[in-house]
Parts: structure tokens; C-alpha cells; sequence
């Protein structure tokens, strides 16, 4: 495979790492490695997509990764968010941890229902107890088409409305990292090419970490980089990719 | 303002409101129905206080005898003012003015309509007058006062004159009084229109005074035996004076109690204000009303528990539904106690809007009341308000806080997945623990209950023990009602069936919220009917063993003159009633004599001999009226007499007791009796030698069986009031078992045949005991109606929930070729599953809690007898199958008329 290189990043640049990660599910003979033992590293600024095929693990390692779940407990294992070590940490401490330095894409069921799309962006930061900066917010907000709509609770808003106003939310805080789970998933593609548009101006132009789970080749060609995952190992990694040596790379993983 | 949790609770309100209404309008009951309550009592002591003490609030000083002035009803204390106390009263320095009121219950007759009045001794002075009058207040034993209420009435006037007899005469001489005219010199007006003092007639001079005094003296010289002057006084009553003291204070009150205290507290009368006395009234009324309180108060406690079952139901449901959006908040960076904070401040805002809301409008019903009701004095005590509201709110977050607890396991990684795991997790085992830890509290409790039976401990023991069972098989729920509903799902055949019992059972905790729901208000409801069933027939069957005799009338007495004529009304009688229905045996039973049984083994020698009277009875006659005596025999110049007295006075075989009448004197042998009749009999033969059976006299009194040592007047007393031996009796039995209708009705027959007397006997006990235990019935009703209320608002919840949760799987289904008529049917099948199982559950329950509890109540010799209000039960079964139905059938037809695309749309 072309461009299948391990990357090396100098240490001051890494925004998020992992070490010695595992995850399994069931017991006896029901055991699934969802994950074993991987050790990674993301680069601050840069847009990576994590691919693989259904099964392999990406879903997982980027719960995971992102504290949403738990690793194997493992005294090796290392999660390491723009420098603080966040395995082992309580439940209270990770959850106020992500409040800031964390930000959420999601393939659907992204914003509460009950409350307007604004409110809905200023939350992360108001459980934190503090307010979004002004210039920055209407900047988001006008940038990405929505400063009509935050009056409107989700239900009276389009999928890919929905989408931009998830985007919002997570660039708010200008986090360590934006971890995002299929975001066009449910997008038709011009919605979704509009929010891939929107992801990588955000990782170019505003140095934004950005972290993206995907089994679309399309949508990982817009990344700096792609990881592989197969059956829960690294299994490729691809720098610069393009439509059709990710496809290639997919088919690949997929045949053996 | 910065958007957190409060924002997505309020949010979250306006968007449910259609979710919460249901529970709210549960909440909004028992808010209701505590208000009311309050709202009630205060209305009930405020009336009474207001009818009863409006006389007293205008009183500066009121001197009361002991027993007035004690604080329980019941004190045994001398309840009148001695005249030495109100000489000395009369006499003190420090009072400026007295009026003693001696008051008596007499009647006034005018115009030949007859009314109760009190005759009350009126003031010398204006300013003692209890209430404001116009004219002048009566001077003289022949000048009145009476109420403006009563002068409407027998149109008087100032100055009018009326004729009557002489109202103290009547005192001593009910019939024989001389009729006198009186002048109305005045005519006073109460404050409260219902109050009491209008029946107060006040009468100048000072006759009842000097009466009183003369019954002070008699009953000083005489002793407790001159009952007959007393009773000629007609206890002339003079409870408390009122009084105006130079110094209207404190102070000068106190040293004038002192002044007058006796150092017994049960003579030593005590000084009050005029408020202080009101005050002292109001406690009388309210320890009075102390049972009616407590039951009420039960019954708002009960409706309050029955809410928060319904409560924490819905919210564990509403949760349950909300896991994905509370798994974002969690993902987003909400702490887990956040999340039940922000949960517990929907419930307290759902909680208070709705109380405020309940106990408002049970002071809306309120003041409708007293529009249509003036008499009554509505207290409009805003505490009521407070309370309920308190109450309410408070119990609607203590039930939500467990299904609220729930948001603390939610993990972040929900958000990720599809289902709503939260439905499909398996009830805590915790559950079950301290479900048969109140399981075994509550058996060892209606244990003890059983080892105490007919004590009033034996049943508060079973009243904590049906609590603790009922609330132990509420909370094991999903361990007793999962099984059943497999059972019964055992014999569904058809697709829709197999798919809504595995509907049922794939959601464990689904299913027990709505089976919870049916549990509360049908196992209320079987608990009290089988109570009520158990104890009716338990205590009828017992009554007809004490009471053996159906009914019983009795012709003559000491006063006849003319025995034939009595006797004849016993025979018509007797063919009037032998037409009856349900009359199984009626015989006339004819006077024969008296018999005198001697003293009791344990009484003392100076009381009388006790005489009987005799009544004839053949021996095929006694076997027919009385199954119980059908071993019995009695033959000539033998006596029947009751097993008790058998026992009481130490008969043996020896024993010969003499028998009198007017024809001769027998010797006659006792015999003893099975059943527990009273009466006693001798054979027709026997009867003929002592009494003109068709004809009889009175049997002169003998004064040899009056003892030695007992004053004339005392002895003639007794002597006048011994048995004659010439009362006839008519005997009736009738068909058993006997229904309360046919009871009543028959009951009804037998006054009517005898000429508008009732007769006395098992029939109107049972009838007295069917009555009270109606009432009874009837005000637990009310609550039932409540609970049952408040339990199917919880079923459409629940049901109305859990469709909704399924839309999308519903419309799965629809996709994959589900008819609509069999989404219908499905949704049908699982609610009427789950309601039948719990329904078997409750009925099981409920009426071994019920038949448990009324067997705690009964005497450990009462025979029980288990009858089971069968067509209740059924009823129940019914109501319960058909609520859920209902309930079901909204959200049913909704979700069936959404396309397969737009269910499974997601939001």
C-alpha cells in the first residue's frame, strides 16, 4: 500500500495519545478484542480519520479514547488529552474534564431535544459554569449558516442544520480535541460534503484537533491522515490521503 | 444567562407537558382531598364553637363549676356550683355583678305544639344579658325571654302573652301542671343563626335557684337513695355563672379562683374570660371529633400513599424514556448527581404546581358549600392550604427520587447506542431483599395480630400487618408478576399473542410499572370488601347465637289493667306475622307467672330477691322455635331457664324454685338451657295453674323479698318496679341465612304487623350492627373511589408511555407487514396480560390481607365465617381489564396510523 507509513510526531506536538489500550467484550468462548493493545499518537492542528470496517474497533477506540468508556483496567495503559492523563480518573473528574477540553460530533441524536439550537451550543460551556466568548460564537455561528436558527429547538431543523449547529457546540470551547462519530452518516452528500468542508477549514485555519471516525473513503479524504483499524490492531496508517488510495487501502483490508 | 441543567429541567417541563399531566392530576387529588380534609375539621369546630359559644365570647368573667371547667368530658367531677359557692360569689368585694344561670330542659306547649326549650334563670342586670334584646328582661317567675328565632316561630312579640303549663310545676309533675300565662317582656337576638341558644327560654324570679338549693339539701340529709326528689328537682343545672368583676384582669381572675378554691380538685371551681371559656369549649368539640380526625386523616395519608406509587411509577417510566438525552447531558459534561438533581426539580416544580392547583380548588368547593349551605361556618384557614401543598410536594420528590437515582448508572456510552438499555436491565436485587424483608415483618406482624385476637391491639397489629405485606408484594413486583404473566401467556395462541408476551416480558420493568399501577388500587380495594364481607357475615352468624330469637314483642306489664285486650293483640299479631316472608316460625308465648330465682351466689344480702317472669311453652313449641334446644326437655313443673342464671345464682338438680300467679303458688324444677336465651318457660300446664292464660293479672308484688334495712320509700320503689308475670310474648324466627335487605325488610314486616312497634331481637340488632357497618363501608367507599381513581390515571400512564417508547419498533413491525387492526390487537393482548396478572396477584393478596384483618377483629370464640364478596371481585377483575384497555387504546390507534416511514423517523 502506498503512503502506509507509521507516523512519528515530536512530543510537543501530540494533542492526543494512547498507550497499551484494550477492550474486551462477553467472556469464554463469546470473548470479542474490540480492542488489543494499541498504542497511538494524534497530532495537534491536524484532521485524522480513524477507518476501518464494521467491527474493527474504530467506534471503540474512539469511545474510549474519548472517555466515554472504560479501557481494560491495565496499570500500562496511558490516555493522554493534551497532556493530562486521563486513565484511572473518576467518573466526576472526567466529566468535568470534557466539559472544555473535549468536543462531541455525532452521527445522529446530537442535541437536546428540549432546548433551541443556541442554548444547545452554549451548554458544555454553561455546565462549566462559564459563558462562550462573543466574538468567537457569532464568528461560528455566522460562518456556518446558522445565526437564523438558534431560536429553533432540533426537531424544526434539517439533518445537516442539525449537524452545523453540533459543530458549533464542539469548536466553542476551542477544545483539545473534536471527536467525531460518522458525522455524515445520516447527511445527504451535499450536507455532508458542507460539513467536511467545515471540518477541515476548522483543523487548517484554527489549528482545531480533530479526530473522526469513518467507513466512508470520500469523507477520509478530506483528513490530514488516516489510521486503519482492523480487528482491533493498527493495521495501516496513510498520510495525505486521496479518494482512491483509501479505496484501495479499504479493499485491501477487507480482502485479507 | 448561561445555559445549564436548569435550563434543559425547564426546558424539558414546557416540552412534557402532556406526560406529566396525568401524574399530575393524581397529585392534584391528594392535594385535593388533604385540604378538603383540613379545610372540614376547621369548618366542623368552628361551627360548633360558633353555635355553642357565642353566648360565652361576650362574658367578661365566667366562674365554672369543676366538671365544666375540666378539660375532658368525662371527668367524674361535680359538675354544678354549689349555692354556698354563689353566696360567696354574691358576696365577694371584688364582684361587681352575678348572674348564677340554673338552667333545667323543659318543654313549652303552644297551641298545643310542644317544643324542648332550655329555661334558663335570666340576669338582674342588662349588662349580664348573654345576648343584645329589646324590651326589658323578665322580673318575675311569670315574665320570659325567649330568642328572636323562637318568636318567629310561635309569632310573639314584645309584650305578647302566651298560655302554658306552668313550667316549674312541670318539673316535678310532668302531666299535672297548671296552666299558666306568661308575658314575653323580651326578646334576645344570637349572633349565629344556628346557634344553640335559641332554644334558651330565660325565666325571671329566682325559682329554679330555690329548687336547686332544696335538691342541694335533700341530697346532703338523704342520701344517694332519694332518687325521686332529685328527679322531682329535674335537675336543675347550674354549670357556671357569669360574672363581672371590678378589675377586668388577669390577676384579679386568679385571686378570685383562689378565693374560691376548695383544695379538692373535684369541687374547686375555676375562673375564666369569656375567650379563655370559648377556648376551653372548643377543646370538648374537639376531642369529640379526635376519632373523625384520626379516620380522616388516615384516609388523606392513604390517598397521599396511593399518589406516590402512581408517581414514582410514571417517573421511573418518564426516565426510562429520557436515557438517550440524559446520556448526551452525561457525554457533554453533566455530572451524574447533576442529572438527579435536575430530575428532582422537575418533580418538586410538577409537585407544586399541581398541589397549589388541588388545594385551591378545595377552597373553591369550599365557598361553594357556603353559598348553599349558610349555617355553617366554612373555615377558610390558610394553613389547610400550606399543608396540603407541603405534603403533596413533598412526597411527589420523595417518590421520584429513586427512579431519579437511576440517571446516576447511566453512562455516557448510551448516547452512542440505539435502545434504551435502561428498560431491558433486570430489577435490582435490592428490590427483592427489602421486599421479603417487609414480607416477613408484616407476616410476624399479622401473627401476632391473630394471637391477640378482639383486643384493639390485636387489630393495630393487623392493620400494620396488611400495610407491610401490601407494600412487601408492591415492591417484589417484577419477581412475582413476571412468572404469572408467562404463566398466562402460556395459552396465547395466535402471532399477535406470542408477540405481545414477548413484548411484556422483554421489558421487565416496563411491564411491573403498569402491573404496579393495577396492584395498588385493586388490591385497596379487594383488602377492604373482603374485610367487610368476612366481618358482616362472621358477626351475623355470631349474633344469631347471642341472640337466638328473631324478634320478640311483648304485650302487658305492671301497668295493664285489662289482660285480654293484650292478649288479643298478640294473637292478631301472630296471624298477621305468620304471613310474613322469610318468617320460619311464629308462636304466641302466654303469661304464666312469675318465679323467683333467689340471690346470686356472689351478690350481697341486702339486695332483693331476683324475680322472673314466666311464659308458656310446650315442649314441641321450644324444639320449634329454637333448633339449638332441640335436646331440651321440659316437662310439667319444670322451669327453663337461661344457662347464665343456671350459673349465676347456683341451681342444681336440688334446687326447687317458687313460682307465683294469681291463681296459686308451685314449686318447680329448674332446668338449664343450651342456647343463650334470656326468657323463661314452663309447659302450658303449668303455666294454666299459676295464670288465666287468655286473661292475665298482674302478680301482686311480695314484700318479704325486698331485705331488711332498705327505707320505705326505696322499698315501695322496688317493689312497684318487680316483674308481674302477665306479659304475653309473641316469638318469632326466622329463615337463616339472611341478606341485610331481607333482614331489614323483614324487620320492617314484623314492625308493621305490630301496629308501628318494633320488635326486639337478632333481627334488629343484626339490623343496628348492618347499619354501622354500612356507614362505615360507605365513608371507606369514598377513598376507595379515590384510590381507584388515582390507579387507573397511574395505568394510562404507564400504558400511554410505553407505547409511545415503542413507536419505532412499532413501526417496524408496520413495515415488515403488521396490519394495523393487528398492531391494535397486539398492544391489547400485552395490556390485558399484564392487568390480568396483576389483577390475580391483588385479588389473591387482598383477600387474604382482608379476611386476616376482619378475623383480628373477632373474639377468639367467634366462629369465622369466610364469606367472599365474590360478585366485588369479579367486578374488579372487570373494571381492572377494562381500564387498561381504555387506557391502552389512545396511544394504540396513534401509533397504528403512523406510516412505517414517519415511526421510524428519528427525532
Amino acid at each position: 500500500m502506498e503512503s502506509m507509513v507509521q507516523t512519528n510526531i515530536p512530543a510537543d506536538k501530540i494533542a492526543v495519545s494512547t498507550r497499551n489500550l484494550s477492550k474486551t467484550y462477553g467472556l469464554g468462548e463469546a470473548t470479542v478484542h474490540a480492542l488489543n493493545n494499541v498504542s497511538i499518537d494524534f497530532e495537534r492542528g491536524k484532521f485524522t480519520a480513524i477507518m476501518g470496517p464494521s467491527g474493527s474497533g474504530k467506534s471503540t477506540l474512539m469511545q474510549t479514547v474519548a472517555t466515554l468508556d472504560t479501557p481494560d483496567p491495565n496499570p500500562a495503559t496511558s490516555i493522554r488529552i493534551g497532556g493530562t492523563e486521563l486513565n484511572g480518573l473518576k467518573d466526576k473528574d472526567l466529566t468535568e474534564f470534557r466539559r472544555e477540553h473535549v468536543g462531541f460530533i455525532f452521527q445522529a441524536f446530537n442535541l437536546v431535544p428540549t432546548i433551541t439550537a443556541g442554548q444547545n451550543i452554549d451548554l458544555p460551556l454553561g455546565l462549566a459554569g462559564k459563558t462562550p466568548d462573543p466574538e468567537w460564537r457569532d464568528y461560528l455561528v455566522n460562518t456556518l449558516g446558522i445565526d437564523g436558527r438558534l431560536d429553533h429547538r432540533p426537531e424544526q431543523l434539517s439533518g445537516g442544520q442539525q449537524q452545523r449547529v453540533a459543530i458549533v457546540r464542539a469548536l466553542l470551547a476551542r477544545p483539545e480535541v473534536v471527536f467525531a462519530d460518522e458525522p455524515t452518516g445520516n447527511l445527504d452528500s451535499n450536507s455532508g460534503t458542507e460539513v467536511l468542508r467545515l471540518l477541515r477549514e476548522a483543523a487548517t485555519n484554527h489549528e482545531q484537533t480533530i479526530l473522526m471516525v469513518t467507513h466512508d473513503a470520500h469523507a477520509a479524504s478530506y483528513a490530514d491522515r488516516v489510521v486503519f483499524i482492523k480487528d482491533g490492531v493498527v493495521a495501516g496508517d496513510m498520510q495525505n490521503p486521496t479518494y482512491d488510495a483509501v479505496l484501495q487501502a479499504m479493499r485491501q483490508l477487507e480482502g485479507n | 444567562m448561561a445555559t445549564n441543567l436548569n435550563t434543559v429541567a425547564r426546558a424539558n417541563l414546557r416540552a412534557s407537558k402532556g406526560k406529566y399531566t396525568l401524574t399530575g392530576v393524581g397529585i392534584g387529588i391528594s392535594a385535593f382531598f388533604i385540604a378538603a380534609v383540613l379545610i372540614l375539621m376547621g369548618t366542623l369546630q368552628s361551627t360548633l364553637t360558633a353555635s355553642v359559644g357565642d353566648m360565652y365570647s361576650k362574658m367578661q368573667t365566667v366562674v365554672a363549676s369543676a366538671g365544666a371547667s375540666s378539660e375532658s368530658t368525662n371527668s367524674g367531677r361535680e359538675m354544678n356550683l354549689t349555692s354556698a359557692q354563689v353566696k360567696a360569689l354574691e358576696n365577694d368585694s371584688a364582684v361587681e355583678k352575678i348572674w348564677a344561670a340554673y338552667s333545667v330542659q323543659n318543654s313549652i306547649t303552644i297551641n298545643d305544639s310542644k317544643s324542648t326549650v332550655l329555661l334558663v334563670q335570666a340576669p338582674k342586670d342588662t349588662a349580664l344579658s348573654p345576648f343584645p334584646f329589646e324590651g326589658k328582661l323578665p322580673s318575675s317567675s311569670t315574665e320570659l325571654m325567649v330568642s328572636k328565632s323562637f318568636a318567629t316561630k310561635n309569632n310573639l312579640s314584645v309584650g305578647s302573652k302566651l298560655t302554658t303549663p306552668n313550667l316549674i310545676q312541670q318539673l316535678s309533675n310532668p302531666n299535672g301542671a297548671d296552666t299558666t300565662e306568661y308575658t314575653v317582656t323580651a326578646i334576645f337576638e344570637t349572633t349565629y343563626s344556628d346557634s344553640s341558644a335559641n332554644s334558651m327560654v330565660l325565666m325571671g324570679g329566682t325559682e329554679l335557684q330555690t329548687l336547686a338549693a332544696s335538691a342541694e339539701a335533700d341530697n346532703a340529709t338523704a342520701g344517694t337513695a332519694n332518687a325521686p326528689a332529685a328527679a322531682a328537682a329535674g335537675s336543675v343545672q347550674l354549670q357556671m355563672a357569669s360574672v363581672i368583676l371590678k378589675d377586668n384582669s388577669a390577676q384579679a381572675r386568679a385571686d378570685l379562683q383562689a378565693r374560691l378554691d376548695t383544695k379538692d380538685a373535684n369541687t374547686a371551681p375555676k375562673v375564666f374570660s369569656g375567650e379563655e371559656y370559648v377556648s376551653l369549649l372548643q377543646k370538648h368539640l374537639s376531642s369529640m371529633f379526635s376519632m373523625l380526625t384520626t379516620a380522616l386523616g388516615a384516609f388523606a395519608m392513604l390517598a397521599l400513599l396511593v399518589s406516590s406509587f402512581v408517581i414514582s411509577n410514571t417517573f421511573a417510566v418518564l426516565v426510562g424514556q429520557r436515557v438517550r438525552e440524559l446520556a448526551l447531558l452525561r457525554t457533554l459534561g453533566a455530572r451524574g448527581k447533576s442529572l438527579v438533581r435536575m430530575l428532582l426539580v422537575e418533580a418538586l416544580a410538577i409537585g407544586v404546581i399541581f398541589s397549589v392547583i388541588g388545594a385551591a380548588l378545595a377552597f373553591v368547593l369550599a365557598f361553594v358549600v357556603s353559598i348553599f349551605f349558610d349555617t355553617f361556618v366554612i373555615s377558610y384557614d390558610l394553613s389547610a392550604f400550606v399543608v396540603a401543598v407541603i405534603l403533596c410536594t413533598l412526597v411527589t420528590v420523595l417518590a421520584s427520587l429513586a427512579p431519579a437515582r437511576t440517571a446516576l448508572r447511566i453512562s455516557p456510552i448510551s448516547a452512542m447506542r440505539e435502545t434504551t438499555s435502561m428498560a431491558l436491565r433486570k430489577p435490582h436485587w435490592a428490590g427483592l431483599v427489602v421486599g421479603l424483608i417487609l414480607a416477613a415483618l408484616g407476616a410476624l406482624s399479622m401473627n401476632i395480630a391473630l394471637g391477640n385476637r378482639g383486643s384493639s391491639s390485636g387489630l393495630t397489629y393487623a392493620f400494620m400487618g396488611t400495610f407491610l405485606l401490601a407494600i412487601a408484594v408492591f415492591v417484589l413486583a417484577p419477581w412475582i408478576l413476571i412468572p404469572v404473566i408467562r404463566f398466562f401467556g402460556l395459552f396465547t395462541r395466535s402471532q399477535t399473542g406470542k408477540l405481545a408476551l414477548a413484548n411484556a416480558l422483554r421489558a421487565p420493568k416496563r411491564t411491573v410499572s403498569t402491573g404496579r399501577a393495577v396492584l395498588v388500587g385493586t388490591m385497596i380495594v379487594t383488602i377492604v370488601l373482603t374485610g367487610h364481607s368476612v366481618l358482616s357475615a362472621s358477626i351475623t352468624s355470631m349474633m344469631d347465637k347471642v341472640f337466638p330469637i328473631a324478634a320478640v314483642a311483648s304485650y302487658g306489664g305492671s301497668t295493664t289493667t285489662d289482660g285480654a285486650a293484650q292478649v288479643n293483640r298478640a294473637e292478631s299479631t301472630l296471624s298477621k306475622v305468620q304471613g310474613i316472608k322469610n318468617v320460619d316460625y311464629a308462636v304466641v308465648s302466654y303469661a304464666a307467672g312469675t318465679v323467683n330465682f333467689g340471690k346470686a351466689t356472689d351478690a350481697d344480702p341486702s339486695t332483693p330477691d331476683t324475680l322472673m317472669n314466666m311464659n308458656a311453652l310446650s315442649e314441641e313449641q321450644l324444639h320449634r322455635l329454637l333448633p339449638a334446644e332441640a335436646n331440651t326437655s321440659l316437662k310439667d313443673n319444670e322451669v327453663l331457664v337461661p344457662a347464665v342464671s343456671w350459673k349465676a345464682f347456683g341451681f342444681n338438680d336440688s334446687t326447687r324454685l317458687t313460682a307465683k300467679g294469681p291463681k296459686g303458688e308451685l314449686q318447680l324444677k329448674p332446668v338449664k338451657a343450651n342456647s343463650r336465651m334470656t326468657d323463661v318457660f314452663v309447659t302450658p300446664a303449668t303455666a294454666a295453674q299459676l295464670q288465666d292464660l287468655k286473661n292475665p293479672k298482674a302478680v301482686e308484688s311480695d314484700p318479704a323479698a325486698i331485705p331488711e334495712g332498705v327505707p320505705a320509700e326505696a322499698a315501695a320503689q322496688m317493689a312497684a318496679s318487680a316483674p308481674t308475670g302477665n306479659v304475653t310474648m309473641l316469638l318469632v324466627q326466622a329463615k337463616t341465612p339472611l341478606s341485610s335487605q331481607e333482614n331489614a325488610a323483614l324487620q320492617e314486616s314484623l314492625t308493621k304487623a305490630n301496629g308501628g312497634d318494633d320488635m326486639m331481637g337478632s333481627l334488629s340488632m343484626r339490623q343496628v350492627f348492618d347499619q354501622v357497618l354500612g356507614i362505615m363501608l360507605n365513608s371507606i367507599l369514598a377513598l376507595l373511589a379515590l384510590a381507584v381513581v388515582i390507579s387507573i390515571i397511574g395505568i394510562a400512564n404507564t400504558m400511554t408511555l410505553s407505547v409511545n417508547e415503542r413507536r419505532r419498533e412499532n413501526s417496524m413491525l408496520r413495515a415488515l407487514g403488521l396490519a394495523r387492526s393487528q398492531l391494535k390487537s397486539m398492544i391489547s393482548l400485552e395490556a390485558i396480560l399484564i392487568t390480568l396478572s396483576a389483577v390475580v396477584v391483588s385479588v389473591i393478596v387482598g383477600v387474604s390481607l382482608g379476611a386476616l384483618t376482619a378475623v383480628s377483629v373477632l373474639d377468639k370464640d367467634a366462629e369465622i365465617v369466610l364469606a367472599l364478596p365474590y360478585p366485588a371481585l369479579i367486578l374488579v377483575l372487570v373494571v381492572g381489564l377494562l381500564s387498561a384497555l381504555a387506557a391502552a387504546a389512545l396511544p394504540a390507534s396513534r401509533s397504528a396510523k403512523l406510516s412505517p416511514v414517519q415511526g421510524m423517523r428519528t427525532l
